[in-house]
């Protein structure tokens, strides 16, 4: 019965790769790295041949097993070492300091100023100058600190605010 | 390749495209769209089953249920991860506090495969550059990092304003 067949096919992969992701312990592919999208996307592509049946359901687990397991492997690694995560995952750049923009890192990270200036304004300010560091992460984000100018008002703040009201 | 296998392929894909939405639709906006790894991956074998059906390498019949049983699985199993604990946890994983008081739980991080680069990466999403700023970081179920920051470091909100009035009268 091969509609059977691929129903049980389908249950199998679907269960496998469950566990296969909690075995990996990554929660979110969002924030993960650039290469933990890609991986995601080889193992995502192999089960549909599985439930075809255009691949032996055994090769089709190795195959997504494996690849898994190599993720795992490397992660285990790099997590031990910071050198071999800088190697396998890039560091985050420093391309604000002070509000003083660092041209040579932004053009390492294949950036112009308008790329910088306009991922400062989806971050609800106006210039990088305004800024005490930004930074691109692993991720191809950036992340922000705002400077002293923009910062919002916090706890340490209580003392000049009391003085205010006073 | 005639005019009317090519019109046979727009109908495939189009009987396709309305059967994925439905069943999308069907499965809630939590159970695809809140971006935990596994619901991604659900998201990328659904679409990556519905090629061969669409080139008509594949029965229609088939390929709706084989749709409907990983849809289906995917629906029981936010269904039980709503209904007990112990199933979420089991398949989603469980909060764990990874900063408390500005300290790094090492056991933590290494439970969670979470190096300090990465950690300060999460950090920085929350503008924190120094640890002393953290009161509680938990790596969350999403894969998201929640930050508690200190009485120094949080922004003031308009619940401290009376007390600060109160001082300065």
């Amino acid at each position: 019965m091969p509609l059977l067949a691929i129903a049980l096919r389908a249950t199998v992969t679907y269960v496998y790769l469950l566990v296969l992701l909690r075995l990996t312990g990554k929660r979110t592919i969002k924030e993960g790295t650039p290469f933990d999208l890609v991986v995601a996307l080889v193992v995502g592509d192999m089960p549909d041949d599985v439930i075809w049946g255009d691949v032996p359901l055994a090769q089709g687990l190795v195959a997504m097993g494996t690849v898994a397991l190599l993720h795992l492997v490397v992660e285990r690694v790099t997590y031990r070492s910071v050198r071999l995560d800088r190697l396998a995952n890039a560091s985050a750049t420093v391309i604000v300091r002070d509000g003083v923009v660092d041209r040579a890192a932004l053009g390492r990270e294949r950036m112009n100023e308008d790329d910088l200036t306009s991922s400062v304004r989806t971050q609800g300010l106006k210039d990088p100058a305004l800024l005490r560091a930004a930074r691109v992460e692993p991720s191809g984000e950036v992340t922000i600190v705002r400077g002293e100018a923009v910062a919002p008002v916090t706890g340490s703040d209580r003392e000049p605010v009391r003085a205010l009201a006073r | 390749m005639d005019l009317g296998e090519l019109g046979l392929t727009a109908l495939r894909a189009s009987v396709i495209y309305v059967f994925l939405l439905i069943v999308l639709r069907l499965l809630g906006k939590r159970s695809v769209g809140h971006a935990t790894a596994f619901d991604f991956m659900v998201a990328l074998i659904l679409g990556e089953i519905v090629d061969e059906p669409i080139y008509g390498d594949v029965p229609m019949t088939k390929a709706l249920l084989a749709i409907v049983v990983v849809a289906g699985w995917h629906f029981v199993n936010s269904w039980l991860s709503t209904r007990s604990t112990w199933f979420d946890r089991l398949t989603g994983g469980m909060p764990r506090v990874l900063v408390e008081n500005g300290v790094i739980d090492r056991a933590a991080m290494s439970k969670e495969h979470v190096n300090d680069d990465e950690l300060w990466t999460m950090l920085r999403r929350h503008e924190i550059e120094r640890m002393e700023e953290v009161k509680v970081a938990t790596l969350e179920p999403s894969g998201e990092l929640s930050v508690i920051k200190t009485d120094a470091a949080r922004e003031l909100r308009k619940g401290d304003l009376a007390p600060l009035l109160h001082d300065a009268a």
